[in-house]
């Protein structure tokens, strides 16, 4: 027995290995170097699970691995593989032979307790003749007395060195003869020797975590290989506006997507794919079906009434159209900026963050062409309780029996009532299909893509169709210029007019949909006849198209007299147009009342922007500078032409006969913005040690009032690479260490164009049937009016401990913002009840941590889990400034402002649950009775005042976190991905009979209504009177917070054997759940949607194909 | 080739770079408009006027055609029958009538929004050297005085109502500016506030033409109206008859006494006529007419949402005889009514029999059911068991409206306001023009002034005349009092005039909602004399307490 250490690795002995076993290595490598695709997939986590987890990692990794693990072995008349197999299920060891070395079937007894792996090795392997090499976790098993056997196949000796790109060398890299199972990886020192046959061409080089290489080797002996990171990482090159910087040497909060986000799940959009999985990122959908659309907001909201949306810049060019326009699948990465340092560089506009997005480009090497589609059924996720027609019955003769209508009794008699909801909804359904091609030739690269995606919603009549072509093409013309677009043409068709949920929602029960010939009756109540049939949405003619033009040309010139300087100009160009019709027949209601009605509408615009950016990177010795500068404009025009008309001769012509219509009203809006700014950005490392960051940026907007057109946005940015110290040097527990520090001004423009002009509104009057064009004063203007003020201050910690198996980042920030653009109320007395001005401040404090974790990793099985979770607490600090007598600020009661409170928070008086039988002489001093609502007298004054209102939770979450756990066992891989959150309450809407309008003639859901019986606290008794108590109305707000599980994906990545087969390179079938599980409080439609009466949520559920050859 | 290309960049760095630099940030928007650009010509002036004659017309447009409820309603002869809007409000009163009510602050804020158009009128044409006023028959100068006029005249009329509703109310006679916002308004007192009404109305009667400058304006004759109606409530008794007089012996404006206009021809009576689509205006016959609000169906201009009639005409479609609805809605009907205000039991009951103004012409009491033809092109009327067509359907009130008995489909209402959309009568807005003021409202102002003065026989010879048109037994000197004239006013101009006005200026409000009002009417308290300030003004006044009225804190 010899016992060979670490250091003596002799590495000779690999090289008949089978490749089974290579495979196997590779495998276990992934323990002791962390896999950094799973590091960018996953960074989140829960806050639960966090201590858990490290608490975990602390115990199965530690350093010099294979002296401090302890086993325990307890096997009698084992063979020597299951000792292996059973050693290999209990550690991270693994074990490398030739099973004609030794008598792998030899069986052996142990019983050892906390043994080493040599006390159980040297056990075990007694009696054979065989020496091991323990290398951390590798155990290498080899006949002891033998030397090498070197003179079988090989012809040819190739040796060298592995280093990575800072010069260090690299242990571990597995280098195998392409083609063959000939092989070996580097040792200690990152050298190599291989011997092979004379015809081999090409040497791999892979390791995990970096970019695999091919080398030719054809007349060489020697090769020195430098390995390059794979673009998730420390060195990690990260889009950060105006250009890129490697993620060790950004000194701003700078969060990536995680890749699988894009690509596994069924997004319709790139807020899809953000939600729940970048920290302080909040996406709400604010309305679900077919073309959902969503509100984003990062850290909180700093605005309270201008726009809290962050700038949207796609391939460097800001970008202001919908999001549903983009193709998710073309997009490479999704970088956010989020505090002052990294978004100063967009001056103006930063102040709510910015994500930048990146469309792929061409890849190196082969032609790929890769197909991707998928298929999915949705039904919507949850429905209010609507009553149904004898529900309704009973509800409406308890509350009224003399408004029960003939009609109504009629329907009822019969037993035929509707249940609109069922009428109205549909199972829907969607298919996508993505084909693209990627590839270079010596000087160009390109990639070109086709996106067709069409969803049938789930509503009647709500369809989406979109059709995305993308061209991004780069050649190099030659050594110092290079010129490239990337355009995308995309078409969308809404077409279509779904019901509105409302009236599903609402519409009496007892009526009759339709008539006997089977058509949609006009008028569903016959005794009601002002009531539509809500599903007369689907005899309207609709039409709602529009296409895009997104193109970003841009040239490079590296300038070749001075090293290190490059200049790049942008013409960015965007053009859209939209074409929308709606023509509503007199078989409808509403085109009855009409005698035909249309609506029309063509949207044009353009946005042009042009940036020269001017750059110097270079390192003088330990010195790094990397110099920025901008001249940008960046100029916006759109108009519209619409027209509305009515009283038709006929419906024959729809709105091609508008000519024709008695009422023709046209109109037309224009709107044009200039954007002018000068950037100037200096990052300076030292000894990628330290690092600086200085930015400034002006800006001149032309929506700014006359005195105040031009804003000036510094920052400034510090960082430390803790980990690059020397006295940092052998710190086995942390792998990265970095502080950052950073302190900027931000803007928020949010104002539009002329919104600071007073003007007049059109006001028209008649005399006769002559029309008098007529205005009225509408606006007051401010030449003082400017942008919204973010100071943001960022302290940030990134870390990578146990080798990077978890790593993770903390941020913690305050942002105040200043000269808020408020709608402000202004006594009615002016004439105008609101003007625009900048007052006010608001400040936002938060927690932002993320994290990654590869929990388990094992020969076929790994488990990772990614978190993140923010805490943002928001409050408005001051208002107009009006101090009362005790010298504290007053509070905008009109507007449900409230200093130290968050910026939206709800405000009613406060519901306190029903009049019971025993309080009825209390409900008498209100004038009420039991059963009726009960409503807080707050000051005990006994009277209900607007000094009984109360402020009832805040708007926007004080929490939001979503968490990543990832499963692989073998090629099957399980994503699980939930989502939360916390910290946010709503008023109920749909806890009010107010709906049912007077004669009950509207339909409401269910409630646990009181009756004597039924001494309910939860909903006050059937009955006109019974929502009021003194007058007032309070309404019933409650916890919209959830945990949901947003989506569940199964994939299967068919293996390379089989994929040789098929002569194809990559083959993955997927099945994704989307909202499959929702757990809430919230009594409404969705938790996550802020229209409460909007369309739900669906579920989905999406089946996946992806290839490539 | 090299040096070409880099000749080529450098040409367009140094466009691109002078271009970025040279960008024009002012604002030129090619298509709002301002005051600035608007108010240069006497056309200009004349787009403001209509402006501000459009937003008078809210009064009845929906949502906020609870405007005139305000001023009508929750009194002796109209209340409240629905639970909506001020309706409700004055069905209940009590605590539904608060600062926090919606439509007091939606008709605060809407006549403040007039006066602020009036205001810009004024101030510009007042103020701006740079105007072109030549246009029209009338010299520049006369243009001038005329818009002024207008605009004074309008804003005149919106303080009447701000009084009336509210009493001390701000008194703002500036254009307002983004850079003149004010956080600490006062509360002018009334008196103040009506000597301001009384100039304005004065300067307008100068140059206020007799007949309406352009149909639905002001007339001279409106503006003495006013005039009169302040020097009343002022208690100027003597004036307000000199005022009064003035409108009377125009020679234009005379009382329809006889049938005329479109529907002469078939059965009628006079005082009817001039309430018929196509007989409003003064163009179309109506000699008595002093100012009619305009609108037009389908027409730019013609008004959003005008609901007066639904919101007073019954619900006759809703008349359930055993288990069957008879009543169809036909154009000859008027529409479907939703009966939001309805007249109260007194109301509907002091009419001799043969008086006209209440007949079934012009208070709806019967239907006669109709068969196929008599609808057409409406559907036949459904036959109750043991009815025929022709019978009739007799409306009943004699029980009167309490919370206990509302919300009747067979409660008389008014027929001046009927009127539809004959291809859509189920359709809520009605966009016949209304009459706002008529010759007989001068008439029963001037009794009024007259028996102030103490001359009952004048006031009765007067009212007589009023009388004698409809038929009803003209009355004597001795039986005059305040209470009569208000009773006859009730008669003449049930649901047309501003009526808690009438009862707020003879001071009898309180008592006579009282007695004949008895849904809402026995839950009024003294201080629901004055509305409450609207509490979104009072928070709105950061830096100044604004007092609320006595017994709304």
């Amino acid at each position: 027995m010899v016992r060979h250490f670490p250091a003596q690795i002799n590495t000779k002995l690999f090289q008949y290995l089978p490749i089974k076993h290579f495979k196997n290595m590779e495998n276990k490598w992934l323990a002791d170097f962390p896999d950094r695709e799973g590091q960018k997939k996953l960074w989140k986590i829960m806050k639960l699970t966090i201590g858990l987890l490290i608490g975990f990692m602390m115990t199965v990794s530690a350093n010099s691995y294979s002296q401090k693990t302890k086993l325990d072995v307890n096997l009698s008349n084992t063979t020597i593989l299951g000792l292996f197999k059973y050693i290999e299920q209990n550690s991270d060891f693994v074990f490398l032979y030739r099973s004609e070395d030794f008598n792998t079937s030899q069986k052996v007894d142990i019983e050892l307790k906390e043994a080493t792996i040599y006390q159980i090795l040297d056990q075990a392997l007694k009696g054979e003749n065989v020496a091991y090499d323990v290398y951390e976790r590798q155990i290498v098993i080899r006949k002891a007395s033998e030397p090498v056997n070197v003179q079988q196949v090989q012809k040819k000796e190739i040796s060298g060195t592995v280093k990575d790109n800072k010069g260090l060398t690299l242990p571990g890299v597995s280098v195998v003869v392409k083609g063959t199972t000939i092989g070996i990886i580097t040792d200690g020192d990152g050298k190599f020797r291989l011997t092979v046959p004379a015809d081999a061409k090409i040497l791999s080089f892979s390791f995990v975590g970096m970019k695999s290489q091919d080398v030719f080797i054809t007349g060489i002996t020697t090769i020195n290989v430098a390995m390059e990171e794979e673009t998730i990482g420390v060195d990690e090159v990260v889009v950060v506006g105006y250009g890129t910087q490697k993620k060790s040497d950004i000194t701003g909060t700078v969060a990536s997507l995680p890749k699988d986000r894009l690509e596994m799940t069924p997004n319709l959009n790139i807020a899809q794919a953000i939600q729940g999985s970048i920290p302080g990122v909040m996406i709400q959908t604010t309305s679900a079906g077919a073309s959902p659309s969503e509100t984003i907001m990062i850290r909180g909201r700093n605005s309270i009434l201008a726009s809290n949306t962050p700038l949207i810049v796609v391939d460097g060019i800001p970008y202001g159209g919908s999001l549903n326009d983009l193709n998710p699948s073309d997009v490479q990465s999704i970088e956010i900026l989020k505090d002052a340092s990294a978004a100063a560089i967009y001056g103006s506009r930063g102040s709510n963050g910015v994500i930048l997005v990146t469309t792929k480009e061409g890849t190196v090497g082969k032609t790929t062409i890769s197909y991707d589609g998928k298929y999915s059924v949705q039904n919507f996720s949850n429905l209010p309780d609507i009553m149904n027609g004898q529900e309704f019955y009973d509800f409406k003769t308890t509350r009224d029996h003399s408004a029960m209508t003939q009609s109504e009794l009629d329907v009822y008699n019969s037993g035929k009532w509707v249940n609109w909801l069922d009428l109205g909804l549909r199972q829907g359904n969607s298919q996508e299909h993505n084909l693209s091609v990627s590839g270079s030739t010596k000087s160009t690269k390109y990639y070109i893509s086709g996106n067709w995606i069409d969803v049938r919603g789930i509503m009647v009549n709500d369809d989406f169709t979109r059709l995305t072509t993308r061209v991004n093409v780069e050649t190099k013309i030659n050594d110092w210029l290079t010129i490239g677009t990337r355009t995308q043409l995309s078409s969308v068709d809404k077409s279509g007019a779904a019901p509105d949920m409302v009236d599903l929602y609402y519409t009496n029960p007892l009526a009759t949909a339709y008539d006997e010939s089977g058509n949609l009756t006009v008028t569903p109540i016959p005794d009601d006849p002002l009531r539509i049939n809500p599903l007369e949405t689907q005899l309207y003619k609709d039409k709602d198209e529009s296409y895009q033009v997104l193109s970003n040309n841009y040239a490079i010139v590296d300038f070749p007299f001075i090293k290190g300087l490059n200049y790049r100009i942008n013409t960015g160009t965007s053009y859209s147009f939209s074409d929308k019709g709606t023509y509503k027949g007199r078989d409808t209601k509403t085109g009855l009342n009409a005698r035909g009605a249309a609506n029309t509408s063509r949207d044009i615009s353009k946005t042009t922007t042009i940036e020269n950016i001017l750059s110097y990177k270079r390192d003088f010795g330990v010195h790094s500078i990397f110099a920025t500068g901008l001249i940008s404009y960046e100029g916006y025009k759109g108009s519209s032409n619409s027209m509305s008309a009515s009283g038709f001769p006929h419906d024959f012509l729809s709105w091609y006969s508008s000519a024709q219509a008695e009422l023709v009203i046209p109109g037309y809006t224009y709107s044009e913005t200039a954007l002018s700014s000068q950037m100037i950005r200096l990052n300076y490392a030292y000894a990628s040690r330290y690092l600086l960051t200085l930015t400034g940026r002006r800006d001149g907007y032309s929506g700014f009032g006359a005195n105040n057109k031009w804003g000036y946005f510094p920052s400034l940015a510090l960082g430390w690479n803790i980990h690059n110290e020397k006295f940092f040097e052998g710190n086995d527990f942390f792998n990265e260490l970095k502080l950052r520090l950073s302190y900027g001004l931000n803007g928020n423009q949010a104002v539009g164009a002329y919104e600071t002009i007073s003007r007049l509104s059109e006001e028209n009057m008649v005399a006769g049937s002559t029309t008098l064009p007529g205005y009225k004063p509408s606006k007051l203007g401010s030449d003082n009016l400017g942008w919204e003020t973010s100071r943001t201050f960022n302290f940030g910690i990134d870390f990578g401990i146990l080798k990077r198996r978890v790593s993770g980042a903390i941020n913690l920030y305050s942002t105040n913002t200043t000269d808020l653009l408020l709608n402000r109320s202004i006594s009615e007395v002016h004439g105008i009840t609101t003007i625009t001005q900048n007052i006010g401040e608001t400040k936002n404090e938060g927690l932002e941590f993320s994290i990654v974790s590869r929990n388990i990793v094992k020969n076929n099985f790994s488990w990772t889990t990614s978190g993140n979770i923010s805490f943002d607490r928001n409050k408005i600090v001051s208002l107009y400034g009006n101090l009362n007598s005790e010298g504290i600020e007053i509070d905008d009661i009109n507007n449900q402002w409230f200093i130290g409170q968050p910026i939206r928070v709800n405000y009613d008086f406060v519901f306190d649950g029903v009049w019971q039988l025993d309080e009825a002489a209390e409900a008498a001093k209100w004038g009420s009775v039991p059963g009726y609502i009960k409503i807080k007298d707050i000051n005990n004054d006994g009277k209900l005042t607007s000094e009984d209102k109360q402020i009832i939770g805040q708007q926007d979450p004080s929490m939001i976190w979503g968490l990543t756990n990832t499963f692989k066992y073998r090629n099957f891989t399980l994503d699980i991905f939930m989502h939360g959150v916390q910290g946010v309450t709503s008023q109920n809407k749909l806890m009010s009979d107010l709906g049912v309008s007077a004669g009950v003639r509207k339909n409401t859901i269910k409630k646990n209504w009181w009756t004597p019986e039924n001494p309910s606290n939860e909903f006050f008794m059937n009955d006109i009177n019974a929502q009021r108590m003194a007058g007032i109305e309070a309404g019933i707000y409650e916890s919209a917070d959830f945990i949901r599980i947003k989506d569940i994906s199964l994939s299967y990545d068919v293996p390379p054997s089989i994929l040789k087969k098929l002569a194809i390179n990559k083959l993955k079938l997927y099945f994704t759940g989307r909202n499959i599980l929702t757990f809430t409080n919230w009594r409404g439609v969705d938790p996550e949607l802020s229209g409460t009466e909007n369309i739900p949520l669906q579920k989905e559920y999406v089946f996946g194909l992806a290839f490539g050859f | 080739m090299r040096t070409k290309l880099f000749n080529i960049i450098t040409v367009i760095l140094l466009v691109v770079f002078l271009f970025g630099c040279e960008i024009n940030l002012d604002e030129k928007p090619p298509h709002l408009i301002t005051t600035e650009s608007l108010y240069s010509n006497l056309a200009g002036f004349e787009t403001g006027l209509n402006g501000a004659y459009s937003r008078i017309r809210k009064e009845f447009d929906a949502p906020i055609d609870f405007n005139r409820n305000m001023f009508t309603c929750g009194t002796d002869n109209l209340t409240g029958n629905w639970t909506q809007g001020l309706s409700t409000t004055f069905a209940s009163w009590d605590d539904l009538s608060n600062p926090q009510n919606i439509y007091y602050d939606q008709v605060f804020a809407w006549l403040y929004n007039l006066i602020n158009a009036t205001n810009t009128i004024i101030n510009q044409a007042d103020s701006r050297t740079d105007v072109d006023w030549v246009g029209g028959s009338l010299t520049p100068e006369g243009n001038k005085n005329r818009v002024i006029a207008e605009a004074k005249a309008v804003r005149a009329w919106a303080y009447r109502n701000l009084t009336y509703c509210w009493g001390d109310v701000p008194l703002n006679l500036k254009e307002s500016l983004g850079s003149t916002i004010k956080t600490d308004w006062e509360r002018t007192p009334v008196a103040e506030v009506r000597r301001q009404i009384i100039s304005d109305l004065l300067f307008a009667e100068k140059y206020v033409p007799v007949e309406p400058v352009i149909q639905g304006r002001l007339t001279k004759g409106a503006v003495q109206h006013y005039l009169a109606e302040m020097y009343l409530v002022l208690n100027k008794p003597d004036s307000a008859l000199y005022w009064t007089d003035k409108v009377i012996s125009t020679p234009q404006y005379k009382l329809i006494t006889g049938r005329y206009g479109v529907k002469k021809n078939q059965p009628g009576v006079p005082f009817m006529d001039m309430f018929c689509n196509g007989n409003r205006n003064r163009e179309e016959g109506n000699t008595e007419a002093l100012w009619v609000w305009q609108f037009e169906f389908e027409t730019i201009g013609g008004g959003s949402d005008p609901s007066t009639r639904a919101n007073h005409q019954g619900r006759f479609m809703d008349i359930k005889i055993g288990s069957v609805v008879p009543l169809q809605i036909t154009f000859e009907r008027g529409g479907r009514g939703k009966a939001y205000t309805a007249p109260t039991k007194w109301a509907i009951e002091i009419y001799e029999p043969q008086d006209d103004r209440g007949s079934n012409y012009a208070m709806r009491k019967w239907f006669i059911l109709k068969d196929a033809a008599g609808n057409a092109p409406y559907p036949a009327d459904k036959l109750p068991v043991n009815y025929h067509y022709g019978d009739t359907i007799k409306l009943n009130w004699s029980v009167d409206l309490t919370k206990a008995t509302w919300q009747r489909a067979d409660w008389p209402y008014s027929r001046k306001v009927e009127g539809t959309n004959p291809d859509n009568v189920t359709q809520s807005p009605n966009f016949d023009d209304y009459i706002a003021l008529r010759l007989a409202d001068t008439y029963l102002l001037k009794a009024e002034a007259q028996f102030k003065l103490g001359r009952p026989d004048d006031a009765a010879a007067t009212i007589n005349i009023i009388r004698a048109r409809s038929k009803a037994s003209p009355v004597t000197g001795a039986k005059i009092n305040i209470d009569y004239i208000l009773d006859e006013r009730s008669r003449e101009l049930f649901l047309e005039e501003d009526r808690r006005f009438t009862l707020l200026r003879t001071g009898k409000w309180f008592e006579r909602t009282k007695a004949f009002n008895h849904f809402g009417g026995e839950k009024i308290a003294l201080r629901d004399t004055l509305f409450p300030i609207p509490q979104s003004v009072i928070d709105a006044n950061l830096t100044k307490l604004m007092p609320q009225n006595p017994g709304w804190n």
